[in-house]
């Protein structure tokens, strides 16, 4: 067991190297697609003969795309292939945008994470290898999630990464490796008396006000592979109220004072700036709030919080009404029992399909989670993202639990109902809206961002695979160079 | 006090005869439950929210149309027929040869699939979850079937998903947990769920029963050194019975309570279901309870770099039942591995998949099956894995496993292939009673 550990090293470093080493096995075939991004020349490619699912456009049958400097340049079924395109034959095949994770922790960054005084920028690291797990998944962008400054410490301190078991674990290591995965219950997981994994919560939903968890910060990033350039797409996304940092009248009663003290400084921030351009003498006001908060009342950014149960959703409702603020609402578990409600608010929400909560003793049939969500919402016309179980990549085994299981919670919304187009745009659009970056992300279309999918089967078919993943235009994963996930012909 | 004991050292408790053999006795079932009140709470509940509709004959006589039956035995059948009575299976085949007698209920499925009822080879949600006595290593005075909670909630959504016989066990806190039970998920009073009972042993031979106290059993020497003195006690117990049976010894061997249910299980009756992973630990699980003690085993979990061990375990004939992890992140490839998918391509055909509830929740077995489906088995050995591999396993495929007539009438209807994570289930019969019916009772899965 004491080997283990050196082992264990010694096999990341490994990993390290054959991952390095298979990219550059890549760059000695013809195309040298880093090569040319340092060279800045207009790099085109034609992808001809897939399926196209553009989510916004309808299906277009064996059809060409065509990628022209990092966007979509033309979609269609008649399309001149440009002398210069690289041509790539995806005949039989199916091509998705690349799906879209709400929520991600531990990929990307630097093995600590960006901390409250780390500017994202700083903290990319672009050959973290569980970008391509998340690739192999489908995932081509997402809002990362940091600790943010502030006390609390609910969610602190743990910075998940994917951690590498050796052929010989201890009990240690496959309990950190259930860590890893980084849950977002804002709660404890219980784990089995029999092999000390952790297993989902199922208990009903708990109602009762939480010590604020530390807010986190936010940024959209991409899974560009191998390059900083556009790895950042934004930062200030949300202002973050998840983990039910707004649950209960105190906490409520508390953001109310700071909304109201950030309207109050940006009244008289503008009479300052109205006196100084009069040319009159003017001491500026301090803020008494964070920027975050003032990106909220300001309403460049939605007010993201988790309600889980129908009181909670109702309260957050009413709460974003009265103070003219606008609202994602995140792990809306209890969202079927008042689907038009939140429709007639116009409130999207994020759901996990395959999260289970036990209903209230005698409140069978009106409360808890209910497999059906997904059809409720969708016929009630709430817009509605997918969120995974845990938001981080983790190799501990245990099969769709993790965020590389992110296509499989669409695939539950299916079970649920929900019609495979609803299913896709919870993975496409829906999040690109709800990340404020729709004009770039989630569908494919002339002159968004071409992140898009290779898929050997129907979307929703959980037995389909990312063949090929294309981010910012660039050719970014490929299932048979790569190997990371199994590689085999379908019998 | 001296935690270890090795079994020579331990008293030997001496009990009423009536209580000993394998038949279950209820009377003790009876008397727990009366003494622990939230257990009878729990029981009277689960009774309650019975979905049966009691009014309706216990036994019904069925025939059940469908679009298409997969039997788990031979092809599957196209607009079949299944007949049940007495709760088992009268006849299954093409509805044109199927000829419907006079008092069965008629049930429309034609536009859905059947197939038999799916066995969870590694559950701990059969009952109360207190799974572990740690005080000794090894544990054969324990069994489980006096804490069982028939269709408990985590059973009802695993119906749900399709699971109507699990194999509820001990955990792995000692190297021998002590003596699991096969039951039903259904309604039921024990009797009526408990399908056998000693079901299988629990041995877990590595990591969670390690020892941290200063006593033999921190390290898999220890561990492997106190199942053998322990098994070998067991089999020189079972042996003395046998030659008193067989006549040649005049005088009854002194019954100990704590060995009896080694009987069953040196005479090949019920498997050994193994907590047991890596190659390591799953070679001395081979070499040790399979080799040298000549038992019945079921590789349990089977997870990490195991399946280098397939050649040896197809050579022998040893089941596989593989989770919950489904799959392993190979260092030395750097590449994810489908657990199930490795034992396949090396021949292993007794392969099947478990959820280790709650670990995985009892109706992700289906799930579980997808996922090893996804990483490269196939779906047609993925519903033999849950259902006749299984019931092989556990040895109980005279009862469950398959559409066959004389088996018990547990028959899964769902959208299509369960396998398939876009389909469900619709209605679900154990031993030909309706347990669960969309229709009828709300979706859970």
């Amino acid at each position: 067991m004491c080997g283990s550990r050196t082992l264990r090293s010694s096999f990341v470093a490994l990993i390290v190297t054959a991952l390095l080493s298979d990219s550059a096995g890549a760059q000695d075939a013809a195309p040298k697609p880093n090569d040319q991004l340092v060279t800045n020349k207009p790099r085109v490619a034609a992808i001809v003969g897939a399926d196209i699912h553009t989510v916004t456009r309808g299906i277009v049958r064996n059809g060409t795309i065509i990628i022209r400097d990092g966007k979509i340049a033309e979609i269609g079924q008649r399309i001149e292939i440009p002398a210069d395109a690289e041509q790539v034959d995806a005949r039989g095949k199916v091509i998705v945008p690349g799906f879209i994770a709400m929520n991600m922790s531990g990929l990307g960054l630097q093995a600590r994470g960006a901390d409250r005084n780390e500017r994202f920028a700083d903290a990319l690291n672009p050959f973290d290898t569980n970008i391509k797990f998340a690739l192999g998944a489908g995932i081509t962008s997402g809002c990362i999630q940091v600790a943010g400054g502030g006390g609390g410490g609910r969610r602190g301190g743990r910075a998940p990464e994917a951690r590498f078991i050796g052929i010989d674990p201890d009990e240690e290591q496959l309990l950190a490796q259930g860590s890893a995965a980084e849950w977002d219950y804002g709660e404890s997981l219980p784990t089995c008396p029999c092999c000390g994994l952790t297993y989902l919560p199922l208990e009903p939903i708990d109602e009762s006000p939480q010590p604020t968890p530390q807010q986190r910060r936010q940024a959209v990033i991409k899974m560009s592979w191998g390059s900083l350039d556009g790895m950042l797409a934004k930062e200030n996304v949300f202002f973050d109220a998840t983990g039910g940092a707004l649950n209960g009248s105190l906490a409520q009663y508390q953001f109310r004072q700071q909304v109201a003290r950030a309207r109050e400084y940006l009244k008289a921030l503008a009479e300052h700036e109205a006196a100084v351009r009069a040319g009159q003498r003017s001491q500026p006001p301090r803020s008494p709030v964070t920027d975050d908060m003032l990106r909220l009342v300001k309403k460049e950014v939605p007010l993201r919080a988790s309600a889980e149960s129908v009181a909670q959703i109702r309260e957050l409702i009413a709460l974003a009404r009265e103070l003219d603020l606008r609202l994602v609402l995140d792990r809306a578990t209890e969202a079927w029992l008042i689907a038009d409600e939140i429709s007639a608010a116009g409130v999207p929400v994020v759901i996990t399909p395959r999260l289970q909560r036990t209903p209230r003793f005698g409140e069978e049939d009106r409360s808890g989670s209910f497999i059906e969500m997904p059809r409720i919402l969708e016929e009630a016309g709430v817009s509605f993202a997918v969120a995974a179980l845990a938001e981080a990549i983790s190799l501990n085994g245990i099969a769709g639990r993790d965020l590389s299981s992110l296509p499989l919670e669409a695939i539950f919304a299916v079970r649920g109902g929900a019609s495979e187009s609803k299913a896709l745009e919870a993975l496409t659009i829906v999040p690109a809206r709800l990340l404020g970056m729709d004009d770039r992300l989630g569908s494919l279309e002339v002159g968004k961002d071409a992140d898009l999918l290779i898929l050997d089967g129907q979307p929703m078919d959980y037995r389909a695979y990312v063949e090929v993943a294309y981010v910012n235009g660039r050719r970014v994963y490929d299932r048979r160079e790569d190997r990371v996930l199994p590689v085999f012909e379908r019998q | 006090m001296n935690r270890i004991r090795g079994p020579g050292q331990r008293p030997i408790v001496e009990r009423g005869v009536m209580e000993l053999g394998n038949e279950i006795s209820l009377r003790p079932l009876a008397v727990a439950l009366l003494i622990f009140a939230p257990a009878v709470l729990l029981a009277a509940e689960a009774l309650s929210q019975d979905s049966v509709d009691q009014s309706r004959d216990d036994k019904p006589r069925l025939a059940i149309h469908v679009g298409k039956i997969i039997t788990c035995v031979g092809e599957p059948i196209i607009n079949g027929t299944i007949l049940v009575s007495a709760g088992k299976i009268e006849a299954v085949g093409p509805t044109a040869e199927i000829a419907v007698p006079a008092g069965y209920q008629e049930i429309d499925h034609r536009d859905r699939f059947a197939m038999p009822g799916l066995i969870d080879p590694h559950c701990h949600v059969g009952g109360s979850s207190d799974l572990n006595e740690m005080v000794y290593q090894t544990n054969p005075e324990l069994r489980n079937w006096d804490q069982i909670i028939p269709h408990n909630d985590r059973l009802k959504i695993g119906i749900a998903g399709g699971v109507t016989t699990v194999c509820f066990i001990p955990g792995s806190g000692t190297n021998m947990g002590g003596w699991g039970v096969l039951m039903k998920t259904g309604p039921g009073k024990p009797e009526d769920v408990i399908i056998r009972a000693p079901g299988v042993l629990k041995i877990a031979q590595a990591g969670n029963p390690e020892r941290q106290g200063g006593e033999v059993g921190s390290g898999r020497m220890g561990m492997n050194h106190v199942i053998r003195q322990q098994l070998l006690e067991g089999q020189y117990y079972v042996r003395q019975w046998d030659l008193y049976e067989a006549g040649q010894l005049e005088h009854p061997p002194e019954v100990n309570l704590r060995l009896e249910n080694f009987k069953p299980l040196f005479r090949r009756q019920i498997p050994i279901l193994v907590h047991t992973q890596q190659y390591q630990v799953v070679h001395a699980t081979i070499a040790i309870l399979h080799d040298e003690m000549n038992l019945k085993i079921i590789i349990g979990h089977a997870e990490f770099n195991a399946f280098h061990l397939a050649p040896e375990l197809v050579k022998r004939g040893i089941p596989v039942m593989a989770g919950p992890r489904g799959f392993y992140f190979d260092p030395e490839i750097g590449q994810l591995r489908g657990l199930v998918a490795e034992y396949d391509q090396r021949g292993v055909t007794a392969l099947g998949v478990n959820t280790d509830s709650p670990v995985v929740p009892q109706e992700d077995l289906l799930f579980q099956a997808a996922m090893a489906v996804r990483y490269g088995w196939t779906e047609e050995k993925a519903i033999r894995g849950m259902t006749i591999e299984a019931a092989k396993a556990l040895m109980i495929d005279d009862r469950v496993g398959s559409l066959e007539p004389g088996k018990d009438a547990d028959i899964v209807i769902a959208t299509g292939s369960i396998v398939d994570l876009r389909n469900y289930v619709v209605e679900v019969f154990i031993d030909g009673r309706s347990v669960y019916n969309i229709a009828r009772d709300r979706r859970r899965y």
